[in-house]
């Protein structure tokens, strides 16, 4: 049966993907979506997904930097980014906890982790991480997720000083995926900042 | 000034916004000349997706980051001429963007029903000689831009606005990494990105 979802449904369905439940609510129970209407999610669940997505990003630098994949040269640079992410989750959290909502502040679970890569489609894999360039690329394709929660998020928040630790956030991640694909291709400046305008990728609810 | 990338995907999207860029262009080249007296020609109107048009009250915040725009278009029309060829393709692409940022701008100050600020004869920019200078200059007036932008983006409405707007700005975020990388300083300074770091 073909169902349409609401923004507030698609945000619900991947936070209980990701094992969430005290967030999904009533509205989890959507089954296929293919398009999004107008309703617009409360601020904690959009905080959650953005809270969701931080620990994702934890879990994958750490499983990046554990593969033994990367050069010496360039594992100071992957540390560096995943302390910027454990900062990120820990200031979510803290607007998460301050609504008085759950705030998990450890890394994502490794199957929750991938079961969000399978349902956005992000290709790479969190366990098979065979070299430098697999890492990078999966590194690459989740801040282009990470950008994304954000950039919608800055459209259904309201608490202006919400609206400015997203953007705050979303412009690290941003950096962050210009000196990853800037360590790809060194001195293409093109592919490091191929867009004028930086969006990510959206999130997609799992199973649809 | 505009350097056409030769990269296949992102360039193929680059050169839509060349496309409209090309006037640009010549509008920040002519910033150049107006010393001299000739007046500035005005940017043209950045294409944009439908979206609901910005609240009237915030036209004054808009044009504020358009200048801001306008002088970052000047200082890299400027300078990229300066920059060591390492990073002179660097100078075009990001003065290609800001041309951007500007005709976005634009457009959404009309949607709104305002008059979008035109650029000033000229710009106090100082006098860099060096290829260095200019990073340092360039580096300046982008961090200016994000501390600009997260200063506006809370106040704009509705949210499909700020949306457009939070995509320039994290733009100029990775110019600045670029940028500071450039000059050998940490690329991504801090987890929450403030524009005075």
């Amino acid at each position: 049966m073909k169902a349409t979802a609401t923004r507030r449904e698609v945000i619900a369905g991947s936070l209980a993907a990701a094992g969430f439940a005290a967030f999904a609510g009533p509205a989890a129970a959507a089954t296929t979506t293919t398009t999004t209407t107008a309703s617009v999610p409360s601020e904690t669940e959009v905080l959650a997904l953005m809270l969701t997505l931080e620990r994702l990003m934890v879990l994958a630098y750490r499983r990046v930097l554990a593969s033994g994949t990367l050069e010496p040269s360039v594992q100071p640079t992957v540390t560096v980014q995943l302390d910027h992410e454990v900062q990120h989750v820990a200031a979510v959290a803290a607007r998460l906890t301050a609504l008085g909502q759950p705030a998990p502040t450890g890394q994502l679970d490794l199957a929750s982790g991938q079961a969000l890569l399978a349902h956005n489609k992000v290709s790479g894999s969190l366990t098979h991480i065979s070299d430098q360039r697999d890492a990078l690329r999966l590194l690459v394709n989740l801040e282009s997720l990470a950008e994304g929660v954000h950039y919608a998020a800055i459209m259904d928040l309201s608490t202006p000083s919400l609206i400015r630790l997203s953007a705050q956030i979303m412009s690290c991640e941003a950096q962050h995926w210009t000196v990853l694909s800037g360590i790809q291709h060194p001195g293409q400046y093109v592919k490091a900042v191929p867009w004028p305008f930086v969006q990510g990728n959206h999130v997609t609810i799992p199973g649809g | 000034v505009v350097t056409e990338p030769t990269d296949a995907e992102p360039a193929s999207r680059r050169r839509l916004l060349s496309a409209a860029g090309a006037g640009l262009a010549g509008a920040a080249a002519t910033l150049l000349v107006t010393g001299c007296g000739q007046a500035a020609k005005p940017l043209p109107e950045q294409k944009l997706s439908p979206t609901s048009p910005a609240a009237s009250a915030d036209i004054d915040v808009l044009n504020h980051l358009l200048d801001l725009e306008h002088v970052a278009i000047s200082a890299y029309t400027a300078g990229t001429p300066l920059l060591v060829p390492d990073v002179t393709k660097a100078g075009s692409l990001f003065l290609n963007d800001e041309l951007g940022h500007a005709g976005q701008l634009i457009g959404l100050i009309k949607q709104a029903g305002g008059l979008p600020n035109k650029p000033a004869p000229s710009y106090d920019l100082g006098h860099p000689q060096t290829s260095k200078d200019v990073l340092e200059l360039l580096h300046e007036l982008e961090r200016q831009q994000l501390a600009a932008y997260l200063e506006a983006i809370p106040q704009l409405a509705p949210g499909m606005v700020r949306q457009q707007v939070v995509a320039v700005m994290a733009n100029d975020a990775q110019h600045v990494s670029v940028l500071r990388a450039s000059l050998g300083l940490s690329p991504v300074p801090s987890a929450l990105v403030t524009g005075r770091e």
